[in-house]
């Protein structure tokens, strides 16, 4: 969700996201898939550290075919949409969607043969970024951000889109109707 | 045994011409060589008992790179991207049982999207099938619901044909232009069968053509063969994501712009006839209904057909009272007509009196630009008349009326898709009506 709100795109067909069904770990073999077919093009696949764990195991076919994709990992250490869910929908009784333990990417990265790097802090975050794109190798990215951070805008379910979420409120149970609720 | 990739291994596919020049295929060899045909460049796949044969095929078969991944799904979804980014089907090649179920995910998401997918699966000897035999399953059953087409190949006459329909053409154009359609997806269940002896496909009998798939020799020691099914899907004529781009970029941004237009072709009830094939029965199974398949009487204000036993009794009353009236002729247009039967006689009457007038007519087909009108202006009385019916629905008493209120209150009538079954209080005739389709 925060690429198809925040990135920015040119031309057609730059743009592949799972949006009918919505398949967590589509990212990184589609990005394998592309980057197959276009082996000079730069091919990103922006992902969270949840999904990119369901597919992971293709950046070995990314190191075997020798296919440069980027793996931006925006790394919350949530299953952000099912947080932000939680957040909005269920009081904030965040259920399982919390992973207490997970992969030290920039090693993992290692271990399949591809570049591991790690950015902490804004600071560095354009330096790495600039790195990631010179390696000409798949290049595994592990962004730590903000865990509590929303995706906005949002419109709840059974909502117009006049009554679209833009930012986070104080009182966050009024903003989505019981219905709405129910139809999530 | 020879090395793999040794020279004598690889000599063993090279052409050799049968009695009647015909080169001769294993199955397997006959479902790389069609993908060949149609242009295939890249295949991905996850190798496994019931496909051995077709990655023996691939292994010395030219032009076409195989993707090795690390999981079906990443399979279907790399084909997926690949299919998105090139405007080319994408071509997954995976085992049966597990590998089948496995790609499962990324056919439904392919549908979704209106990707265009080919995804060949394996499945269990022939003479195993329903038997739970080693990672057996019912792979067409199971992928009925997410793809636009599956089948069975059971017979290795008929593979070729099926395997070179599931993909488009070397261009990759629509296979069926005239629709605006492209193919969706096809899953090619492929497995071995024990005993069976290859024969040519009909697509390359009496014609050689060089490549570097070439035969098996006449009588296979080994006595397997392949058989193979394609499934086909058909395109969403909504609002596809991925695919859309795709087809125009083919090419096909004409026939395209014809099937978003809601008067374009196959796309209003009752212009064409009721779609086939597996997708409406998949439907009809997730209990949505299909506009395209409501038929010119299922629709609201038309009269009910009647049943066709009762039809019969009339018709056999009528008779005993005058038999005249149901011979054919003239006296023939007595009996309850349905829409389109007038137009349609009209239509072939035309073209028979064009004919005979001018037998140089056919060619030209004379009367279809007023027969398109005709479909046109009938296509905007449907479109009314169906709107009607769903404004009357709405405004129905509902059985949950706090929701539906809501959802009225908020112009969102929720759930069309169910709104037969929990919403909405039909008329007893159109209840019947729906269901009677």
């Amino acid at each position: 969700m925060w690429a198809a709100q925040r990135f920015k795109f040119e031309k057609p067909n730059r743009w592949m996201t799972s949006g009918g069904l919505g398949t967590m770990g589509y990212g990184l073999p589609a990005a394998v898939g592309v980057q197959m077919a276009f082996p000079d093009a730069l091919v990103i696949d922006i992902a969270g550290e949840a999904s990119v764990q369901m597919t992971m195991q293709e950046m070995s076919t990314a190191v075997q075919y020798d296919l440069p994709i980027k793996i931006f990992i925006l790394n919350n250490q949530y299953m952000g949409m099912v947080r932000q869910w939680q957040q909005l929908l269920h009081g904030g009784r965040y259920s399982h969607s919390y992973s207490e333990a997970l992969p030290d990417f920039v090693k993992m990265a290692d271990a399949f043969g591809c570049v591991g790097l790690r950015a902490d802090t804004p600071d560095e975050l354009d330096g790495k970024i600039g790195e990631m794109l010179d390696v000409r190798r798949p290049v595994l990215f592990d962004c730590r951000v903000d865990p509590k951070e929303n995706c906005y805008p949002m419109i709840p379910s059974g909502a117009a889109h006049n009554e679209m979420i833009l930012c986070d409120a104080e009182e966050e149970d009024t903003r989505v109707s019981d219905e709405g609720k129910m139809l999530v | 045994m020879n090395a793999p990739g040794s020279a004598a291994a690889l000599e063993k596919y090279a052409g050799m011409p049968t009695q009647n020049g015909a080169i001769e295929l294993s199955g397997a060899e006959m479902v790389i060589r069609a993908l060949k045909d149609q242009g295939v460049k890249h295949i991905f796949g996850y190798p496994g008992g019931a496909v051995l044969p077709i990655y023996d095929a691939l292994f010395a078969a030219e032009g076409i790179i195989h993707v090795l991944v690390r999981h079906e799904q990443g399979a279907v979804h790399a084909a997926e991207g690949y299919a998105r980014a090139t405007g080319k089907p994408g071509v997954v090649l995976v085992t049966s049982g597990p590998g089948a179920t496995n790609a499962v995910t990324g056919l439904t998401d392919a549908l979704m999207d209106s990707i265009p997918l080919v995804v060949l699966t394996g499945q269990v000897a022939t003479h195993l099938i329903g038997t739970d035999a080693f990672q057996e399953a019912d792979t067409v059953g199971i992928t009925r619901a997410c793809t636009k087409h599956n089948w069975l190949v059971k017979d290795v006459n008929d593979l070729s044909p099926r395997d070179a329909r599931g993909v488009p053409d070397r261009d990759h154009r629509p296979s069926r232009p005239g629709r605006g359609r492209h193919p969706q997806g096809c899953a090619v269940q492929a497995r071995a069968l024990r005993g069976a002896r290859c024969g040519p496909p009909p697509h390359l009998q009496a014609q050689d053509r060089s490549g570097p798939v070439g035969h098996r020799e006449g009588d296979r020691t080994d006595g397997r063969c392949e058989e193979a099914t394609v499934l086909h899907r058909r395109r969403h004529h909504q609002f596809g994501a991925g695919g859309e781009p795709a087809a125009a970029r083919t090419g096909a941004s004409d026939r395209l712009s014809r099937d978003l237009d809601p008067d374009g072709p196959g796309r209003v009830p009752g212009l064409r006839p009721a779609m086939a094939g597996p997708g409406r029965h998949a439907r009809h199974l997730r209990g949505q209904p299909c506009d395209a398949r409501l038929r010119r009487d299922d629709l609201p204000g038309r009269p009910l057909r009647r049943p066709r036993h009762r039809q019969y009794r009339e018709i056999r009353a009528a008779f005993a009272e005058d038999p005249s009236r149901h011979r054919r002729g003239p006296d023939q247009q007595e009996r309850p007509r349905r829409r389109g039967d007038r137009r349609r006689r009209g239509q072939g009457a035309e073209r028979a009196a064009a004919l005979l007038e001018d037998p140089e007519a056919k060619g030209r087909r004379a009367g279809v630009g007023r027969v398109v009108e005709a479909d046109r202006r009938l296509a905007h009385q449907e479109i009314a008349r169906l709107q009607e019916f769903e404004q009357a629905d709405q405004a129905a008493a509902c059985h949950r009326p706090a929701l539906c209120a809501d959802a009225r209150s908020r112009r969102l009538h929720h759930h069309r898709g169910r709104a037969s079954t929990r919403c909405g209080r039909r008329s007893a005739s159109s209840s019947r009506s729906r269901t009677a389709g």
